[in-house]
């Protein structure tokens, strides 16, 4: 591991419940704007930046920047990335929470919030590159806790090999722009499944190029009845990646946003869950063009390179303002290449 | 062998050899199963991140353990299909090598996952886990199907004067095939059919192959 900006911090003993240390985060505001480190690991290139009270982990990959992860340093209650609050929308489901894995860390923005706000939840953070998480630990201040771990591994054999159930499973693994393809699979969404306890829930941070998209819809159909989509509202991109919680339950809408209501009542969430919840949702695609990926078959890379489908418009009377200033962004399906409108 | 210089040396068709004297068609056959064997190998190891990817995932140990499984087979193939050669030097023996390897490819996808399942669950570091499974899955045929380069060379050497022109065309030739195994793979046959379908595949084009070569010394 090449560490470029060598840091030097005090480190004060941890209070047993926080799941960052907050010495860690205060320093890191009173740094100047700009790069902060740059890591290099057996998997990664690693960019820590800051600017103003936002810290930024970015992945170089080929050349590409991509922003994997951010965290505001002056409001550890905020997710400052848009598509990490559709994701918590799934914890609306379960009737209680006590155990929530995710797969993929980055800063640690998701797990960091579902830490604090569900706190009777035990937080297992299933990651690959053990550079993220030593950055994570170093420069976004993630320790451990008895109710919050990181475990270095790949999350399809973490997944295989333990055999504990789960509330609520977060998927966000990505190597670079793309996700690995066998985290895409029949095979691994029945895994998932297979881990949920009852009136568990997954969420699903999918790709938005149109046959991937399409085939990851077919192929998430075959193992959970129940889904829900919604756009991810991110900006920082020109197409919007599209986040699909796979229930065991059946709900209708209004019983959604029912239960989104008693939820956000419960946790107090910073983002409104029964607000996202409506502003975020999208209509159930069809998925035409979708071929069903298993581990035989999943040539997600070929699949990528077509078109992308979901293009952003604004919907300036749509448009709601929440906390941090930054605006929910209504997500219509482009129309399809043949000239055929596409379904609103 | 001594070195001659007669007419008979210069005659490009005729190769002098112990055992059985190839003709032209059947020594550029043997260069085309070269193509092939280069190619399946390479493919082969392509499908090999396929195979392994779900069950030990995507770490950089898996394709570590890829690759030096695949050149530790190539590696015992070589040895093993010099010694052979010189003592076995026939095509039939060559054919036979070769067939026997891609029908363990044939049956490959029969038995790749409780094979890998074994492995996932009972080797408890997935670093070593990842690469006892490529082992098991991919050493035997990639040795048998690394065994040929030498094999053909000894065949279709008649002296010392062209042995660099052969082994380097015999190498260069099954190299190119390894170029498209891996490119055609890679680009053309995953996102068209599924690891099963593309090692039948594999398979069914070495025993053909095979065959052919076992089958031509009747003929002569």
């Amino acid at each position: 591991m090449l560490v470029s900006c060598d840091l030097l911090l005090p480190i004060s003993p941890v209070k047993a419940e926080e799941p960052f240390d907050p010495n860690i985060r205060a320093e890191m505001l009173k740094r100047k704007n700009g790069l902060i480190a740059h890591v290099e690991t057996i998997y990664n290139d690693i960019f820590v930046s800051k600017n103003a009270s936002l810290l930024k982990m970015n992945f170089q990959w080929n050349g590409w920047q991509f922003h994997e992860s951010q965290v505001n340093l002056a409001d550890t209650d905020d997710l400052p990335m848009l598509y990490t609050r559709a994701m918590s929308v799934a914890a609306i489901y379960p009737q209680d929470i006590k155990r929530v894995l995710v797969l993929g860390l980055g800063g640690g923005s998701i797990p960091i919030y579902l830490d604090h706000f569900l706190p009777d939840a035990r937080i297992d953070t299933i990651e690959l590159d053990p550079g993220v998480i030593d950055v994570a630990k170093k420069y976004f201040g993630l320790p451990e806790t008895n109710r919050f771990h990181l475990t270095e591994s790949d999350g399809r054999v973490y997944l295989k090999r333990h055999t504990e159930l789960y509330d609520l499973i977060m998927v966000d693994a990505f190597a670079g722009s793309y996700i690995p393809f066998h985290l895409m699979t029949r095979e691994f969404y029945q895994l998932v499944r297979d881990r949920l306890a009852p009136h568990g829930v997954a969420a699903f941070n999918i790709l938005p190029s149109e046959k991937l998209f399409d085939s990851n819809v077919r192929t998430l159909r075959l193992a959970f009845t129940n889904l829900d989509f919604f756009n991810s509202g991110d900006r920082s991109l020109s197409v919007s990646n599209v986040i699909v919680l796979g229930r065991l339950d059946p709900f209708t809408e209004a019983e959604a946003l029912q239960k989104a209501t008693v939820a956000q009542a419960r946790y107090n969430f910073s983002y409104d869950v029964s607000r996202l919840i409506t502003a975020r949702r999208i209509e159930t695609p069809k998925a035409a063009n979708g071929e069903v990926l298993t581990d035989d078959f999943a040539p997600v890379n070929a699949f990528d390179a077509y078109d992308r489908r979901y293009q952003r418009q604004s919907l300036p009377g749509d448009a709601q303002t929440t906390p941090g200033n930054s605006r929910i962004w209504q997500c219509t399906p482009r129309a399809h290449r043949d000239g055929s409108a596409a379904p609103r | 062998m001594e070195i001659d210089a007669s007419a008979e040396n210069r005659r490009p068709e005729v190769t002098k050899s112990r055992g059985h004297l190839p003709s032209v068609f059947l020594a550029l056959f043997i260069y085309v199963v070269a193509f092939l064997t280069g190619g399946i190998v390479m493919s082969f190891e392509m499908l090999g991140s396929r195979y392994l990817g779900p069950y030990f995932g995507s770490g950089i140990y898996t394709w570590a353990a890829l690759i030096s499984t695949v050149l530790a087979a190539l590696c015992a193939g070589y040895f093993l299909g010099g010694s052979l050669a010189d003592r076995y030097p026939s095509l039939r023996f060559l054919g036979a090598t070769v067939t026997v390897g891609s029908v363990y490819l044939l049956l490959l996808p029969t038995f790749a996952e409780p094979v890998l399942q074994f492995f996932v669950w009972n080797i408890d570091d997935i670093k070593l886990g990842s690469l006892a499974a490529a082992l098991a899955i991919m050493f035997f045929p990639i040795t048998l199907l690394g065994m040929y380069s030498p094999f053909a060379i000894r065949l279709l050497l008649r002296s010392e004067h062209n042995s660099g022109v052969v082994s380097g065309t015999v190498y260069g030739v099954s190299t190119a095939g390894s170029i498209l195994g891996t490119l055609g793979t890679t680009f053309f046959l995953i996102p068209l059919i599924g690891s099963r379908a593309i090692t039948f595949t594999l398979g069914s084009v070495g025993i053909f192959a095979g065959a052919l070569l076992v089958g031509a010394t009747w003929s002569g």
